[in-house]
């Protein structure tokens, strides 16, 4: 007896994945509910690695589930609350057609609802599994936590979003743990680093955000579900970690207060809603947690070890950045997003108590030492402080520096607000952060302000430092190519006589040539490799050096005497060389073997793109800066003849 | 009198004092008093009286109470009067319905309640000045139907004019008190007299109506919105003043009014005299009597709880058990946080496999919203500052869309490639350590008018020959690039190759069908291998007893030839049954082999230049021939078809081995002057190294764009070249190895161009110096060039 024949669709590819109509049909969901489903169990579909072997021979393109996921969801409590919230509708709708209403009085008593406590701790097994998975209940909080009350949107979800986001921020204050806060066209982007995890979410920005037709609340507001869930047993960790009471309390409050904090209302837009007020603790403890580095993993490496120590310092350096600072906040300015990002970073804010509640010393404070202004100010009240615009605060939260102020006085033109998310291997990088970079690093004085014409100054000061270099440099290799020439001269002398009694054979001299060329052009390379070959002085340098080398075998021996004899060695322009290694660059490029062929064509054609846009990007700023100038000249020109 | 009917009276009499009639007021009061009587008679006869019967006993008290309080505040009889009718109208104010049917009436009693209740209050103040307080009443008639009329009264109401001599009067009155000298019943109506009609009638004129008299009333002045601002600044009663439309004047209200009005407001009875916990009359006694009016038994049904009761019950009952009615049950909360992961225990994650989406992309330089001017597009200016920031309208739709994307975009894990492309590129030995070979172009052999099919250089260097389609075979000095001879034949040239024998001058050409051997003698030719190759072809061998055979002597015929012929240089001629593609010596120089295509199994034939003898070695055609070699060492011969190479024991007559070549249509061949590796080039761009003792798995080459028309080994250096229709020569380094187990060393060094295209051709042949590192290369566009 053979063995049983194989039949298609039974094993391997086709078993494991199943499409969304049969998963559908095992579960005995409608679709709706099935969505609501997978939101919650957060099963999404997966792209098959052979589609038509997972179809079973079906090409077209179908979303396909884990059969495995989908034999998970068979067991879920939660099914029989969406049949059982189906009756539900159905009992209502028949009641309410029948006119009787106290049967439908007494079922909106008690309508069917289902808890997600047990979905979320399947979902995020440990606590760091939750926080790495926060960017996205975050944003959707934040964005619900501004959104007009609709009919699709309850009154009680705002609440409780706005409530879970602040009790969040109020967390990240107590901790310090803002590291990154960008004003994007789109919104505020955060980043915070909670418990080791980072977490990034946006804030839109302060007007009410209101969807468009093309959106589909009911989907977001699954989402919500869930993610209110999860962001509640969060704070509840996060809060308890810290000894915090949680629901939030408010330092320094009576007891007859604190109920009235801990009511709704006051938690969406009261004192706690203002973040400015710290929260009472269960007991002070005041041990430092130290160190936040993994010993175990950096011991062995020196270099790792200290990188990680300097940005625990930087950190640390953040984290107290503000600390003594007062900042009073003008009433056009973002309170919350202003309040979060000093208060983060150990500042002490206050606005005026009729703008909104929670200030906390009034404007006439003569210690206040900032006050943020986003309005053009004519005349300022106080000297005893200095009035910026509000990208100070986040442009010196992300350079983890206090930086000049002066640029960001108010009706200055403000320097550029750059993003801290770009990565610093990226290939362009503008003036701007270059001037940042060499703050960080203290080579240029921070108090040195930032503006157009001081850094003009500088670069042509750099310019002409440079090109008094070159200037030195040629004239040194002028000198001693004169010094050689000198010698070649002796040399040809020496030579000539005897090439004349030679007798050379045709063929083998351009072998020679090609060995001598070759020779000489090895150097050369690894002038290039260490990156020096613009430099024409080393150039020469290394060649010369080479050169005596070379002579060395070339000599020839004379009737008279036995002598070492330089010989001439013809130097290839830089533009032979560069073609030379373009073609040894094509030669070896031809040699990729066929599999790798694809991969390198692709990083090749990425690259070109990454180099044509850095190249588009600065000489799109060259020339808008000369522009600039050239504007600025006709402006000097026009006003002096007008004058 | 029923109710009814009272109330019907009362709105005659409304109707009497809207006319304006003073008689009718009178009347009116007679009625009151009238009403007044009625009531007092009914209270105490008829218990069976309905409820507004008995109230309206109440209020004939009040109106006595009334009466009182206006005697304090020194007050006239008609008030009195008035006041009594109001106060059985405002009786009447329980029952909101009742009031509703009749609005005129009763806000016409109301008014004077106002009035009366006014009254009271000033009096209650304590103000002994009774001028004054006429003045107040006065005011306190005007505040009210201001007041009124904001509530929809339909009052008519004293002009100025009318308060004015009403003022008069009241300080002429000073000295003796004078019970009619306020006769309201005659002022009431004294000021407007328009009627019943919308008062924004009037809103065109400057009058207000008309008086009694028929004269216009003139609208007051009335100040602009500043004056208005100020008022409400300056004026503490402001926000109590009211505006009277039908007086067109600011009416202040008193607290009376304020608490009238907030009463009625509140859907209470408006006086705040009336008792609301006045001792309840029991009319219908609960007692049961001891005599029964009917002496009936029982019946059973009385006794017997009813059925539907039961029923309800038992429904009640279901429901409770089945849930749908909870009395006592808590709401749960929909949220209720606890610390979740607090048991040690780690749950295992339900999903299988999980992937984690992809975070949210984080925006860079160009998204912020004061950029670098580079990143913004040009002619666009930032804001100016944060302030004018305008919210990101997609906002919504953005996290819906991320929404979507994590339910519904399907996940799979990709490997990313961290690697730059430049670590890809295979590290390969300088071209430079590499040398010698050919890197720059030293000569050009111009001379020929087409395309140039093949050339081939004498064994010892010297000579290069070349045939065209021009129909010439042409003999070039190579050290110097000079034509030495040039000979005209008769067809195109297909193939040329010297004899690699020292002892003979001799190259063969491929002409059509035939083949030609040539002795292309020139002054620079040693004279005595010149001579010698002639006296050789002078006669012609002797066969002796050999026969050819018939399928020999169909396809081949040697012949001498001719005078002229011998004069042009022929020392030789084959003719062969179809045309000959190539020409192959054996590297002794006396056998050589000819390849005709289309010769089926004839396709190759093997013959002996000295003996004028041919062979047929194959009796089965196994495709198209493509070429053949002979093998360098060994008397193996090597036959290319389309896919296959053949590797065939001469000696022995045997195939040694076939290759299947890792192409589709080869072109040509070139073996290595070791003899263990070969070069197969295809017209499907590849270039395939074979080793002969592992021929399954060669070292592919990619490197022409184009079909790849030659390939060459040189003789002497480690180097081979190929030429593909894309114009380039490229040249690459094969080194050798003696160790079999090691791969031979590929690398390509040069890259030669050069040669211009002419009708797709570029390069058809190229061949290596004998012994230097020269590669010549004929080309399409009939040059031969010379690369050094």
């Amino acid at each position: 007896m053979g063995a049983k024949r194989k039949k298609k669709g039974e094993s391997g590819e086709a078993t494991k994945y199943i499409t969304r109509n049969a998963a559908v049909k095992k579960l005995q969901l409608s679709l709706k509910d099935f969505r609501r489903l997978c939101i919650l169990k957060g099963i999404y579909p997966r792209e098959p690695n052979h589609r038509r072997k997972a179809q079973k021979g079906d090409s077209r393109i179908k979303t396909l589930f884990l059969v495995k996921d989908i034999r998970y969801l068979l067991h879920e409590p939660i099914i029989w609350k969406f049949r059982e919230l189906r009756t539900f509708l159905i009992k209502t709708s028949k009641a309410k057609a029948r006119k009787e209403r106290d049967k439908v009085e007494n079922l909106y008593k008690n309508p069917p609802f289902y808890r997600l406590d047990h979905i979320v701790q399947e979902r995020y097994p440990t606590f760091v599994d939750a926080l790495q998975d926060l960017d996205d209940p975050l944003t959707l909080c934040v964005l619900f936590s501004k959104m007009a009350r609709t009919w699709r949107i309850q009154d009680v979800m705002l609440h409780i979003c706005r409530r879970l986001t602040v009790e969040f921020m109020h967390y990240v204050i107590e901790t310090q743990g803002l590291r990154k806060a960008f004003i994007s066209v789109k919104g505020y982007y955060y980043q915070v680093e909670v418990m080791g995890q980072t977490i990034t979410w946006i804030a839109p920005h302060p007007f009410t955000p209101l969807p468009t037709t093309d959106v589909d609340l009911r989907v977001m507001t699954v989402f919500l579900d869930f993610y209110i869930t999860l962001l509640g047993f969060v704070n509840f960790r996060l809060y308890h970690s810290l000894n915090i009471h949680y629901p939030p309390k408010l330092q320094g409050m009576k007891r007859g207060e604190e109920e009235e904090e801990a009511s709704e209302s006051s938690i969406v837009s009261g004192r706690v809603a203002s973040l400015n007020i710290p929260l009472q603790r269960n007991k002070v403890d005041d041990n430092d947690e130290e160190g936040g580095i993994d010993m175990h993993l950096l011991e062995e490496d020196e270099d790792k070890l200290k990188a990680a120590r300097e940005e625990q310092q930087k950190k640390k350096k953040q984290q107290s950045l503000f600390k003594g600072l007062k900042f009073f906040l003008n009433r056009e300015t973002n309170l919350e997003s202003l309040t979060f990002v000093i208060r983060s970073c150990m500042g002490e804010v206050s606005w005026q108590s009729s703008t909104a509640e929670g200030s906390t010393f009034l404007e006439t404070d003569e210690a206040i030492t900032h006050q943020i202004v986003d309005r053009p100010m004519h005349q300022q009240n106080y000297l005893s402080r200095y009035y910026i615009q509000p990208q100070w605060v986040y442009d010196c939260v992300n350079a983890r520096l206090l930086l000049p102020v002066q640029d960001y006085f108010p009706g200055v033109n403000l320097p550029a607000h750059l993003s801290p998310f770009e990565k610093e291997n990226d290939l362009y990088i503008p003036p701007e952060k270059k001037l940042l970079m060499a703050r960080q690093k203290g080579e240029v004085p921070i108090d040195l302000p930032q503006k157009m014409e001081d850094s003009d100054e500088d670069n042509e000061k750099e310019v002409y430092d440079w090109k008094k270099m070159k200037r030195l440099k040629t004239k040194e290799f002028k000198a001693k190519k004169r010094a050689m020439k000198e010698k070649e001269m002796e040399n040809e002398k020496v030579n000539k006589p005897m090439e004349e009694g030679k007798e050379t054979e045709e063929v083998s001299k351009p072998m020679e040539e090609g060995k001598e060329t070759e020779e000489v052009s090895k150097p050369m390379e690894e002038g290039k490799e260490t990156g020096e070959v613009s430099k024409p002085m080393e150039e020469g340098k290394e060649t010369g050096k080479v050169s005596k080398e070379v002579s060395k075998p070339a000599k020839i021996p004379l009737r008279k005497k036995m002598r070492v004899i330089r010989g001439n060695v013809a130097q290839p322009k830089p533009a032979v060389i560069e073609s030379q290694e373009r073609e040894e660059k094509m030669l070896a490029v031809m040699m990729i073997p066929k599999k790798k062929k694809r991969l390198y064509k692709i990083l090749n054609r990425k690259e070109k793109r990454q180099t044509a846009k850095v190249k588009r990007l600065t000489e799109k700023r060259n020339l808008l800066e000369e522009q600039k100038k050239k504007d600025k000249a006709n402006k000097l020109a026009g006003s002096v003849p007008e004058k | 009198m029923s109710e009814k009917r009272k109330r019907e009276e009362i709105s005659d009499s409304q109707k009497d004092i809207l006319s304006g009639d003073g008689e009718k007021v009178n009347y009116m009061v007679n009625i009151n008093t009238d009403d007044d009587g009625d009531s007092s008679n009914s209270e105490g006869s008829d218990i069976d009286d309905d409820d507004i019967e008995d109230v309206s006993g109440d209020e004939a008290e009040e109106s006595d109470d009334g009466e009182v309080d206006s005697l304090d505040g020194d007050y006239t009889f008609d008030d009195n009067e008035e006041e009594g009718e109001d106060d059985d109208e405002e009786e009447e104010k329980d029952d909101n319905e009742e009031r509703e049917d009749d609005n005129d009436d009763k806000n016409e009693t109301e008014n004077k309640t106002k009035v009366k209740v006014d009254a009271k209050g000033d009096g209650d103040s304590g103000i002994d000045d009774p001028s004054q307080e006429k003045l107040k009443i006065s005011k306190s008639k005007k505040n009210l139907s201001g007041k009124l009329s904001g509530l929809r009264l339909q009052t008519t109401k004293a002009d100025n004019v009318a308060s004015k001599q009403e003022n008069q009067n009241s300080s002429q009155d000073l000295g003796k008190p004078d019970e009619y000298a306020e006769d309201s019943s005659d002022e009431e109506d004294l000021r407007n007299t328009i009627g019943n009609v919308p008062v924004k009638w009037y809103d065109e004129y400057p009058h207000l109506g008309y008086d009694l008299e028929g004269k216009q009333i003139i609208k007051p002045k009335r100040g602009d919105t500043l004056d208005n601002f100020l008022n409400r600044l300056e004026n503490p009663d402001f926000d109590r003043t009211v505006f009277d439309k039908q007086t067109g004047q600011d009416v202040r209200l008193s607290d009376e009014d304020l608490a009238t009005v907030k009463s009625l407001m509140t859907n209470r009875v408006p006086s705040a005299d009336y008792d609301y916990y006045a001792p309840w009359v029991d009319h219908f006694t609960h007692e049961v009597m001891e005599m029964p009016l009917t002496g009936r038994t029982e019946s059973k049904k009385s006794f017997v709880p009813p059925k539907y009761e039961a029923t309800y019950v038992a429904k009640r009952a279901e429901q409770i058990r089945r849930g749908l009615i909870q009395y006592t049950k808590k709401k749960e909360e929909r949220y209720r946080y606890y610390n979740l992961w607090s048991d040690a225990e780690r749950t295992k994650r339900g999903i299988s496999n999980h992937l984690p989406a992809p975070k949210i992309r984080l925006p860079g330089h160009g998204e912020s919203y004061n950029p670098p001017i580079e990143y913004l597009p040009l002619g666009a200016e930032p804001p100016d500052c944060l302030r004018r920031v305008p919210g990101w309208k997609s906002f919504v739709k953005d996290r819906w869309e991320r929404c979507l994307d994590l339910y519904c975009a399907p996940r799979q894990q990709v490997m990313r490639v961290t690697a730059s492309a430049k670590d890809l590129i295979p590290e390969l030995p300088k071209p430079q350590d590499l040398r010698p070979f050919p890197t720059v172009e030293g000569l050009i052999f111009r001379g020929h008018r087409s395309i140039i099919r093949s050339i081939s250089i004498h064994p010892l260097g010297k000579f290069l020959a070349s045939g065209s389609d021009d129909q010439t075979v042409k003999i070039w000095e190579i050290s110097t690039g000079r034509c030495l001879r040039s000979f005209d034949v008769e067809a195109a040239v297909k193939c040329v190759a010297w004899n690699p024998s020292n002892k003979l001058f001799l190259l063969g050409i491929v002409l059509e069908s035939k083949v030609i051997f040539m002795n292309p003698e020139t002054y620079l030719t040693d004279k005595v291998v010149v001579q010698q190759t002639n006296s050789v072809f002078k006669e012609e061998p002797d066969q002796g007893d050999y026969i050819q055979p018939e399928r020999v002597k169909t396809a081949v015929t040697w012949r001498k030839p001719t005078g002229d012929e011998w004069a042009k240089g022929y020392r030789v001629v084959v003719d062969h049954f179809r045309s000959v593609k190539q020409i192959v010596w054996h590297k002794q120089g006396d056998y050589f082999a000819t390849v005709i295509p289309e010769g089926d199994h004839r396709s190759v034939l093997m013959h002996q230049l000295s003996r004028w003898r041919s062979q047929v070695p194959f009796n089965k055609c196994k495709g198209r021939v493509q070429t053949v070699q002979f093998h360098p060492k060994l008397p193996f011969l090597f036959v290319v078809t389309q896919g296959h190479i053949r590797v065939y024991n001469l000696q022995k007559q045997r195939m040694l081995k076939k290759v299947q070549a890792n192409s589709r249509w080869i072109s040509s061949i070139a073996i290595h002057p070791g003899g263990e590796h070969f070069l197969i080039g295809g017209y499907d761009r590849k270039l395939n190294w074979f080793e002969m003792e592992c021929t399954r798995r060669p070292h592919l080459l990619r490197y022409h764009r184009t079909a790849v028309r030659s390939v060459a080994f040189h003789r002497k250096y480690p180097l081979f070249a190929s030429a593909a229709d894309e114009g380039r020569v490229i040249i690459s380094h094969g080194m050798v190895y003696n160790d079999w187990l090691k791969d031979p060393f590929l690398v390509p060094v040069k890259e030669l161009k050069g040669h211009s295209k002419f009708e797709d051709y570029c390069v058809l042949d190229l061949t290596w110096h004998p012994y230097e590192p020269y590669l010549f290369t004929a080309g399409a566009d009939s040059t031969i060039r010379l690369w050094h």
